[in-house]
């Protein structure tokens, strides 16, 4: 497996005292480190296998927070416009989402006092706290399941962990490998799977996929079925109502699909009624479980779903 | 004598030129100071309809040739580097450009500082006030214009030819 960290492609985004702590980070940690938070008025935090230690000026990372970096207001502000490329009004959406994707698919999340209008979250002003996202690719973290499940055709999989377990870079990785072979539609909601940059993507996603970069995904999914004519449909995060209606229509087409969704446990998956709708409709023919912590980047389970939906409830 | 004679008449076109010169700066700077107006609706287009982002926006701008005047968009875009904020480009590149006149590095100065930094409604809004500013500089170089235009090039000539006159 060879590991491709973006970590030196969002040291630009923060402040000239926190680039340079960032910068001198060694190598190791570097590849380690999964998130970065900043806090207003609070140490900047390093977080590597669900570990939060703090920076220091010198690029060390510690357990002790009295000899952290501390994150002014103007390190927040400087971060904020950054990752909004100086220009707020071309991430309205984005904002009310709460997270932006920069270059690199890397997701910076945006804690701030909500403006509401008409009962939904408008903006975001007031940000108090960012948290940078590192994606990286882990090419090859996908092939074992790719070579045992998809020997024949494509099929239906669903992916499932719990959040920080792998989920996006396991589906980087096998979108990369199927679509060498079949055709493919990716509907890159957040920008992480193929991280578009100015129309091209930045990540391996194979020689076979188009990608509808941005687009809610119930929209892009009909989109793609009716402009694409794929074999394969993949995205990331289904959960809601809008995701499974447009999968559910993409699984009365024809089209093969695969998805992540959060759930630590096949248990947990089950209690999800907009998934277990899908899985009646046999939207998937396998399920596999990721695990995180300790066994982050293993699969901890694969489950075969029968046509109708009469799989375990007690998995 | 010949060389005298020759010696006035370039005096008198050396002075004529210098004074079409001046006439012909006033009309420049207009004709930047309409392009410029231009430019302030086309960033409207660009962020209403397109939502591009200011590093974008810069990038369609330099792209239409009919801006190759507004030289600061092209050292605008020379300036932008990562971890360089736009604002800080935008205003270094303001300051280089030497054809513009203080007025307008104020106005443009401002407007750089505006890009980007509201949302879409904001920006609309930011965007028809700098129109107005530029429609104000258009009329007072226009007036300008009027009132020195013909003056400067009616005393380049008669500048030469009054200096020609006291040589003879």
């Amino acid at each position: 497996m060879k590991m491709i960290s973006s970590f030196d492609k969002i040291t630009d985004y923060f402040s000239p005292v926190i680039k340079q702590a960032l910068i001198k980070i060694n190598e190791k940690d570097k590849k380690d480190t999964h998130e970065i938070r900043l806090r207003i008025g609070r140490p900047v935090c390093i977080v590597s296998f669900g570990q939060e230690r703090f920076l220091t000026t010198d690029g060390d990372i510690t357990n002790d927070s009295h000899l952290a970096l501390i994150v002014n207001q103007k390190d927040i502000e400087h971060s904020f416009k950054a990752v909004c490329d100086y220009s707020i009004h071309s991430f309205s959406r984005e904002l009310s989402q709460g997270f932006i994707t920069i270059m690199g698919g890397n997701r910076v999340g945006i804690a701030g006092s909500a403006v509401v209008k008409e009962q939904r979250v408008d903006t975001v002003k007031y940000i108090n706290g960012l948290n940078f996202r590192i994606s990286g690719q882990v090419i090859g973290c996908a092939e074992n399941i790719f070579n045992k499940l998809f020997t024949q055709s494509s099929i239906g999989l669903l992916i499932a962990g719990s959040p920080g377990s792998g989920k996006t870079t396991f589906l980087k990785d096998l979108c990369r490998l199927v679509a060498k072979r079949w055709r493919v539609s990716i509907i890159d909601e957040r920008g992480e799977i193929a991280a578009i940059h100015r129309g091209e993507p930045q990540n391996d996603i194979g020689n076979k996929s188009d990608v509808f970069d941005g687009y809610p995904k119930a929209e892009g999914i009909e989109t793609a079925i009716r402009v694409m004519n794929p074999e394969l449909i993949i995205c990331d995060e289904i959960g809601n109502k809008s995701d499974v209606e447009a999968l559910v229509r993409t699984v009365n087409s024809g089209v093969k699909i695969i998805a992540t969704t959060h759930a630590g446990t096949l248990a947990e998956l089950y209690k999800k009624i907009y998934i277990k709708k899908l899985l009646e409709l046999g939207a998937f023919d396998y399920i596999i479980i990721l695990g995180s912590g300790s066994e982050l980047g293993m699969v901890k389970e694969i489950q075969a779903i029968p046509y109708g939906g009469d799989y375990n409830y007690d998995a | 004598m010949m060389l005298k004679l020759i010696g006035i008449m370039l005096l008198v076109c050396a002075t004529g030129y210098a004074g079409i010169s001046a006439s012909t700066l006033l009309k420049e700077h207009i004709t930047r100071l309409e392009l410029t107006r231009k430019m302030i609706d086309e960033i409207t287009i660009l962020i209403r309809h397109k939502s591009l982002t200011v590093t974008e926006i810069v990038d369609e701008l330099i792209s239409n040739s009919i801006y190759t005047e507004l030289a600061f968009l092209q050292i605008v875009k020379s300036e932008i580097a990562p971890g360089i904020p736009f604002h800080t480009a935008w205003i270094n590149a303001i300051k280089k450009d030497s054809k513009l006149l203080v007025e307008e590095k104020i106005e443009l100065i401002s407007l750089g500082n505006s890009l980007g930094s509201s949302d879409t409604e904001g920006q609309m809004s930011a965007l028809t006030i700098y129109k107005d500013k530029f429609n104000l500089l258009i009329k007072k170089a226009n007036e300008n214009y009027d009132k020195k235009g013909k003056l400067y090039r009616s005393l380049g000539v008669l500048s030469g030819v009054f200096v020609a006159i006291l040589l003879i």
